[in-house]
């Protein structure tokens, strides 16, 4: 059988929702991706923001600003 | 009431409303686990976030790194300088460069059961309290009594005394050149020969507010330890480990003047694409009127003196605390606390001799002075290995 030579639709739907996948990320851990280009919603920055929490307080010996 | 949890992180929804170009997208660590992060992130120049926040006692670690950060005189920040504490603005200064802005403090202060004091003889009314326990001595004998009168000890471990009069010296571990200047330093000297004090006497407990806190928690709740000298934000430790004790706290100026335990600072690192609208993002969250409302929703305590003229710290009483207005007394010391340096290598050091001296505390065949000394030694050595 000959290969046509063009891409069928439904090749082109898996790629696009491929390059959409990869688009989004894995939403693991942000030290992974940041610094890398922000990422952005629209025309809207997201800035990401390190916070600790927890621990220290349960510890005493350091407040807890979070 | 919980305290201290979840501070800034309630207000970033308010600014993302009030600024629709701009979302900030909060990521929560382990206070440990987010030092690391960001350091290895500084170390590897890749990684970091556009926004981090930093503990004071690991602030110097990452400041000696200055063009690793922004400069936020660039976007206008000596502007904000008279919103904030003297001492605290400058903690985040390398030079002329100011790399962070400041979040919470800590001032301290000495909680303390205002009944067993009673019980005691001693006086218990924070005004008397303070009146007439002003130097460390007469914290000592005002133990002695309350350990005969009632069986409690004044301190829940002869190092928490130790912290104290540490936190009260001009100078802590280092000297302006990273230099460790334990051994000549005349308020560490003080700070140990308190704890031996303490220890011999027998007026402190031997519990592990490090690593045993359920212990330590219990024996809070149960009327076996009398004080709690800690930081604003500690008044939300004793009413989470000790409800059962609702009503017979108070707090009072701790003697020979007051210290700051914790607070944290927002910096930007070099790395954003997007500098100016973390900037806007910081100056906002950390606003008077922002620290007011964080104040509000968890008790953090605001590094902005303009809002302490608040109803909130000038009038409003603590139920679980008798009543008393504490806002007025955190507000009043938080302006006596002195700059101190810790250096980049402060928390290495003090983790071993605070973990050393628990062993010490805990084993009392162990000579407290050998023993003390002999960490500054492991210290020394892990500071030539580093």
């Amino acid at each position: 059988m000959k290969r046509s030579g063009r891409r069928k639709p439904w090749m082109l739907a898996i790629l696009v929702m491929a390059l959409l996948l990869s688009a989004c990320g894995s939403g693991g851990d942000p030290a992974d991706s940041a610094g890398a280009e922000p990422e952005k919603s629209g025309e809207k920055v997201k800035l990401q923001m390190w916070f600790w929490q927890g621990a220290a307080f349960e510890k005493l010996f350091r407040s807890s600003t979070g | 009431m919980v305290l201290a949890r979840g501070g800034l992180r309630k207000i970033i929804p308010e600014f993302n409303r009030l600024n629709p170009g701009i979302e900030v997208v909060p990521q929560i660590y382990k206070w440990e686990d987010a030092h690391k992060k960001l350091l290895t992130a500084m170390s590897a120049g890749s990684g970091a976030p556009d926004i981090a926040m930093v503990d004071i006692s690991q602030l110097d670690q990452f400041l000696k790194y200055p063009d690793k950060f922004y400069d936020l005189n660039e976007f206008g920040a000596q502007e904000l300088a008279g919103d904030y504490l003297e001492w605290k603005w400058k903690q985040s200064m390398v030079g002329d460069k100011q790399l962070a802005l400041p979040t919470d403090i800590g001032p301290m202060v000495l909680y303390y059961r205002a009944d067993l004091f009673e019980q005691a003889g001693l006086p218990s009314e924070p005004e008397e309290v303070a009146a007439q326990i002003q130097n460390w001595d007469q914290f000592l004998e005002a133990g002695k009594v309350l350990k005969e009168k009632t069986g409690a000890d004044i301190l829940s471990n002869p190092y928490e005394l130790y912290g104290a009069i540490r936190d009260q010296g001009d100078q802590l571990y280092f000297d302006e050149e990273d230099r460790l200047i334990i051994e000549e330093n005349p308020q560490i000297k003080k700070a140990l020969s308190y704890y031996i004090k303490a220890r011999e006497m027998g007026i402190a407990g031997a519990y592990d507010q490090k690593n045993a806190l359920p212990e330590y928690s219990a024996a809070l709740n149960s009327g076996k330890i009398a004080t709690y000298i800690s930081a604003a934000w500690g008044r939300g430790h004793v009413e989470t480990r000790a409800p059962d004790t609702k009503g017979k706290w108070r707090a009072a100026k701790i003697p020979e003047g007051t210290g700051n335990m914790g607070g944290s600072f927002l910096l930007i690192p070099k790395e954003t694409k997007h500098a100016k609208e973390a900037y806007k993002a910081i100056s906002w969250l950390l606003a008077p009127e922002q620290q007011l409302e964080v104040a509000k929703l968890t008790g953090n305590f605001p590094s902005t003196p303009s809002v302490y003229g608040d109803e909130l710290f000038t009038n409003q009483g603590f139920e679980f605390w008798g009543g008393q207005k504490l806002g007025v007394l955190f507000a009043e010391v938080a302006k006596d606390v002195k700059v101190q340096r810790k250096g980049p290598n402060y928390q290495t050091v003090e983790d071993i001799i605070s973990d050393g001296m628990q062993a010490v505390t805990v084993d009392k065949s162990k000579d407290p002075e050998t023993e003390f000394w002999a960490l500054v030694e492991k210290a020394k050595t892990k500071l030539q290995n580093k």
